[in-house]
């Protein structure tokens, strides 16, 4: 278990630093010059050749590619993301930290949306597998993979918040009343690969021996199927459900367009629109990074639940 | 599915329920937003964040800076009024401004603001006269001083007719709590944002909303509304929803509401609608150094194929007449003789075959082996920019020129703008209070897009000297020659294509009133609202 | 497998159906009524009417004409990254799959480091790289997605690679490219055919989505999720904008969605859902 832990752990840092150095390379290879950048954020009306030098020099941009790489990684692991390139009197963390709550808060409230809802009706689509109600949902899941997120979101603000008034449309000015419909379309998206997977985990663990054997002990159907089928979905589920969460917080950036939510998607969008290059790098980066952890936590959490994972490794 | 339909409202009713406890402090709000009587708070819309509201600096929203600063004069219909200037005298030669200043008048902070602190000011603003270049004035100021605590004195080395004008504009002439600046200076930043006007910056969440609470404290008549809140929402669709819905009070300004939702609410009991009269004129700079736009005949050739009557009854419901010239002849010495670019698509076509241009097997244009294919930048901040770029990007494809569109959020827009990074551009005439004057000014240097687009002009520096000399002028017969040199040439040359006059626009519940414009465009009038 | 297919009622109607869009598409020009790139702006948001069965948009073009030219960029755009992605992941797969070792390997690990990151935010950050341009869209989703292809190709290489007739192509003489070509292809063809047609509904998703976005398709190219993002400026006035081609886009995912089942059962009829 130990040496697993610590193998995995080996294993991520290069992985970490594959993406930090794409991160890197790409904010190297766009056709902008930071020192210019730095120079327009200063206000300086005239920039003249000699002076865009001059800053690159005291900037270090004239400095050999990996020297730059290394300064560059040291800032970012001290948090340093530099400035906005639209906003210069914003830093990028500045704008991160102020729009990470919002986008957690949305795919928060859609994780617990898609948990609550998958968790039963995947169960009861497995337990009544082919009943007019397994039918139904399948059907449902089938429709909902055919659904863009963003009319989805469309359709619901549209009914929901303009012909019935029953929600505010967007923005998060009324707090969580905001996130409903933007955590619902999120969830919508999600709930269908969630729905399948417990199901289909579920039926093979039907047919699993130990299913048979607790049969032929004659054991109450209800509780094989809530003490060890359901048990035993729930632990494979739990570490699917758990390497999807930063799923989800990347996923919001759609929905977040949408219904006008200032977290990270919108922020991710808007600077692609205004080339706001250093804020982009950090987002990718931040996702990266998330991906990464979550893998990592999520393996090591799967190792320590499963008991036949655990005998491998001894 | 009933099932389901039954789980997923049971699911958004629980959320609700439990966000209608979280947020009890906005759904007080809401009531008050329900019942106009004697409502005392107003929320207030904009589409961005107020962003860095340093007065001598040009990075934040105006009608901010406006209810928190005040000038040494405002400039009124018909003429100027005092501010933080009680009265002011001019000497004979027109070169010694002399102010009384206002007694008795403090910042919010405590500090006196009397000739000293307004001296102070000043001094920071010079300190960076470089980014004021636009301002004729800078180049003819000698010296600011204040012999005593009420006088304050302006020295000039010229007389320059527009002095009271340029003096009367927000920024950077808006004075600041001494205290606020850092080191006495401005130019990189001030530690808080203190002013003597008629409302207090008193909380703020970047990109979500501001809140502004009136000064008890203001020399001036005290406004009815004590408290205005300013959400951010970016999008235009949103903005009317979150008003239908009672959320917000009050829309107001040039591109913050479409033609299609002031003609929605045109005969709506709920709302009103208030429009100003034209305050700029919407155009499109053409980039004289680019290739194709650098020959005359094709600049002349876009500015017929532009069918201005159909953007001004199709996009604005005949909202926003048409612009036949750069200048409305109701602009201060813009009365001119100038023939107009009328709509005559086969003209278009006979000038661009005259210079060469002919449609190639897929019908775009083409000359010595290039495609007449440019593009045109707009701002995506802008409710109509797009929808008119869209339009003209149809119809100019009949004459076959391929026209790409490419939409920035304003920062980057007006960055781009600047630095002359396009082919056509969208744009405003600075409006009232800086037409033509600082606008025409403003073509002289770096300030916007007009210098970069003009460089290709052969008459560039001829028409330069002229805008130099009209400010400078004494003589008024001489200064409307000039103007009028000036316009006809810029006319002539073709660089800008007129579309409409555009107006400041409101829509707002029934329940507020007293919403008008002033002389400046930029101003939001909140002092003079109030709730029936 | 061809015959049960060719049997299969609901192959055959969403196949139909699928081939009929295609076909209205290519010869747009005959079913549209209108000039879809044709502005009547005094006409905008007209109603449903004879002349424009679905109306007009907010430049007063045709919407139904649009719809039928947006089957163009829609399913063609889509088509081509499905070909793009599967080529790649094709070859790569089969490569890796076949020739193991250190080849092997390195695709492999490269495979690891594309697949442990979202894909659609490695889109995101390609088009903000490159430039706002579908070409850069399309690109972008073949760069992220063959390595989904390339793992799944090679796991089925590595199955068929011991077969028999393989074994014996080796042992004859035949050349490498001859035996991935004539062999193993065709051994993996079925597989990717049901991979192609699920694929194609993700393609439509995924570039309409970033139309709507403003960052796929450009105006005035009528793509049906840039029609959307049209239609969205008109929420509250005229909400109907936004209806037909949703609508399209569900269908039409759907169909593929329907068809890529139906191939998989046909595969592999032991699989479900």
């Amino acid at each position: 278990m130990k040496k697993y832990i610590i193998n995995r752990l080996l294993t991520a840092i290069p992985l970490l630093l594959a993406i930090s150095f794409l991160c890197f390379v790409f904010i190297n290879i766009i056709p902008s010059d930071p020192a210019e950048v730095a120079l327009r954020v200063n206000q300086v009306a005239v920039i003249s050749d000699e002076l865009l030098e001059k800053t690159r020099e005291e900037m270090g941009l004239n400095d050999p590619f990996f020297i730059r790489y290394f300064n560059w990684l040291a800032d970012c692991i001290q948090l340093d993301f530099g400035i906005s390139y639209v906003n210069p009197q914003r830093t990028v963390l500045g704008e991160m930290t102020r729009s990470l709550p919002n986008t957690l808060m949305l795919a928060g409230i859609s994780f617990v949306l898609v948990i609550f809802l998958s968790l039963p009706i995947g169960f009861f689509c497995a337990v009544y597998k082919d009943s007019w109600f397994d039918k139904i949902m399948r059907g449902f899941i089938f429709m909902t993979t055919a659904m863009p997120a963003y009319w989805v979101g469309l359709l619901l603000m549209w009914i929901v918040s303009i012909k019935l008034d029953l929600l505010p449309t967007s923005g998060i000015g009324e707090g969580l009343k905001s996130l409903v419909l933007p955590s619902v379309t999120v969830a919508l998206t999600y709930i269908s690969t969630f729905i399948r997977l417990i199901r289909n985990n579920m039926l093979d663990n039907m047919k699993q021996d130990y299913v048979l054997y607790a049969n032929v002990r004659g054991l109450k159907q209800k509780d094989i199927l809530t003490k060890h089928i359901l048990r035993n979905s729930l632990h494979t589920c739990v570490v699917a459900v758990g390497m999807s969460i930063p799923q989800l917080i990347s996923g919001t950036i759609v929905v977040e367009n949408v219904f006008a939510i200032p977290g990270l998607g919108t922020l991710c969008i808007e600077s692609i629109f205004n080339r706001d290059y250093p804020i982009i790098q950090t987002y990718v980066l931040f996702i990266g990074v998330l991906f990464v952890t979550f893998n990592l936590l999520f393996d090591i959490v799967q190792c320590a639940i499963d008991p036949k994972l655990r005998k491998e490794e001894a | 599915m009933k099932k389901l339909l039954k789980a997923v409202l049971t699911a958004t009713l629980v959320t609700a329920m439990l966000a209608g406890c979280a947020s009890k402090k906005t759904s007080e709000t809401d009531a008050s937003v329900a019942t106009g009587e004697g409502r005392e708070e107003l929320v207030f819309v904009n589409y961005r964040d107020i962003r860095d509201l340093n007065p001598h600096l040009y990075a934040g929203e105006m009608y901010a800076q406006n209810m928190i600063y005040d000038g040494l004069i405002d400039m009124v219909e018909g003429g100027f009024e005092g501010a933080l200037a009680e009265s002011w005298e001019i000497s004979e030669d027109g070169k010694t401004y002399t102010f009384k200043i206002r007694e008795g008048v403090t910042f919010s902070d405590g500090e006196v603001c009397d000739a000293h602190a307004i001296k102070a000011n000043f001094d920071a603003i010079l300190e960076n006269s470089e980014r004021h270049v636009w301002l004729t004035m800078m180049s003819v100021l000698e010296s600011v001083d204040a012999p005593d605590e009420n006088t304050f004195v302006i020295q000039l080395s010229a007389p320059y007719y527009p002095m009271l004008t340029e003096l009367s504009m927000i920024r950077p002439f808006a004075m600041i709590s001494p205290k606020a600046m850092k080191d006495g200076s401005t130019m990189d930043g001030v530690t808080e944002y203190i002013g003597t006007g008629p409302y207090i910056l008193t909380d703020f969440v970047t990109d979500e909303y501001a809140v502004f609470e009136r000064n008890e404290n203001y020399w001036g008549d005290k406004p009815e509304i004590k408290k205005i809140t300013v959400k951010v929402i970016p999008d235009n669709q949103t903005r009317i929803l979150a008003l239908e819905k009672g959320e917000i009070d009050l829309i107001f300004g040039k591109n913050m509401i479409d033609a299609d939702a002031l003609q929605n609410y045109q005969d709506n009991e709920k709302f009103s609608i208030a429009l100003s009269d034209p305050t700029s004129t919407r155009q499109i700079v053409m980039n004289t150094t680019h290739e194709i736009l650098s020959d005359k005949n094709v600049r002349y050739a876009l500015s017929y194929a532009t069918n201005k009557q159909a953007i001004s009854d199709g996009i604005f419901y005949g909202l926003e007449a048409v612009a036949e010239t750069l200048y409305a002849k109701t602009v201060p010495y813009c009365d001119i003789d100038l023939e107009p670019f009328t709509y005559n698509a086969e003209k278009a076509e006979s000038l661009l075959a005259e210079s060469g241009w002919t449609k190639g097997a897929d019908g775009i244009l083409e000359k010595d082996g290039k495609k007449f294919e440019i593009e045109l930048l707009y701002n995506s901040d802008s409710v109509t920019e797009k929808n008119i770029s869209e339009y003209l990007q149809s119809e100019y494809l009949k004459l076959g020129v391929k026209l790409n569109i490419h939409g920035e959020e304003e920062q980057s827009y007006r960055d781009n703008m600047k630095a002359g990074n396009f082919d056509m551009v969208f744009n405003i005439s600075w409006g009232t209070p800086y037409d033509p004057q600082s606008s025409l000014s403003g073509m002289t240097g770096p300030v916007y897009g007009d210098y970069a687009a003009q460089q290709g002009l052969e008459d560039k520096a001829e028409i330069d000297e002229a805008i130099d000399k009209i400010m400078l002028s004494v003589d008024e017969e001489e200064r409307q020659e000039l103007y009028e040199f000036v316009l006809t040439r810029l006319h002539e040359d073709a660089v800008y294509i007129p579309l409409t006059y555009e107006c400041n626009k409101a829509i707002y519940t029934s329940s507020l009133d007293g919403v008008g414009f002033t002389q400046s465009q930029y101003e939001i009038p909140f002092t003079d609202m109030f709730f029936k | 497998m061809l015959k049960r297919l060719l049997r299969h009622r609901g192959f055959m109607l969403t196949s139909g159906f699928i081939i009929l869009i295609a076909f209205v598409g290519i010869f747009a020009p005959f079913f549209a009524p209108h000039d879809p790139y044709e502005t009547n702006i005094l006409n905008k948001f007209a109603r449903f009417s004879l002349e424009y069965p679905l109306g007009t948009d907010n430049l007063g073009r045709c919407i139904l004409s649009r719809m039928i030219y947006g089957i163009r960029p829609t399913l063609g755009l889509a088509i081509l990254t499905m070909l793009g992605t599967i080529g790649l992941g094709a070859v790569m797969g089969l490569i890796s799959g076949y020739f193991g070792g250190l080849i092997d390997e390195i695709i492999m690990r490269v495979v690891d480091v594309m697949l442990s990151f979202p894909s659609q935010i490695m889109v995101f950050a390609v088009v903000a790289l490159l430039g706002i341009d579908v070409r850069n869209v399309i690109l972008a989703n073949i760069l992220i997605k063959w390595a989904w292809y390339a793992r799944m190709i090679r796991t089925s290489v590595l199955q068929h690679k011991d077969k028999n007739f393989i074994r014996f192509s080796r042992v004859v003489g035949n050349n490498e490219f001859f035996i991935l070509s004539k062999h193993m292809l065709p051994s993996i063809a079925s597989e990717m055919a049901v991979l192609a047609s699920l694929d194609i509904g993700w393609a439509i998703i995924n570039i309409s989505t970033l139309s709507f976005l403003g960052l796929g398709v450009q105006a005035p190219i009528p793509e049906w999720g840039a029609m959307l993002n049209e239609a969205k400026n008109a929420l509250t006035t005229n909400p109907v904008q936004m209806l037909a081609p949703g609508i399209a886009i569900v269908v039409l995912v759907t169909a593929f969605n329907f068809l890529g089942d139906v191939l998989r059962d046909a595969l592999d009829p032991k699989e479900e859902m």
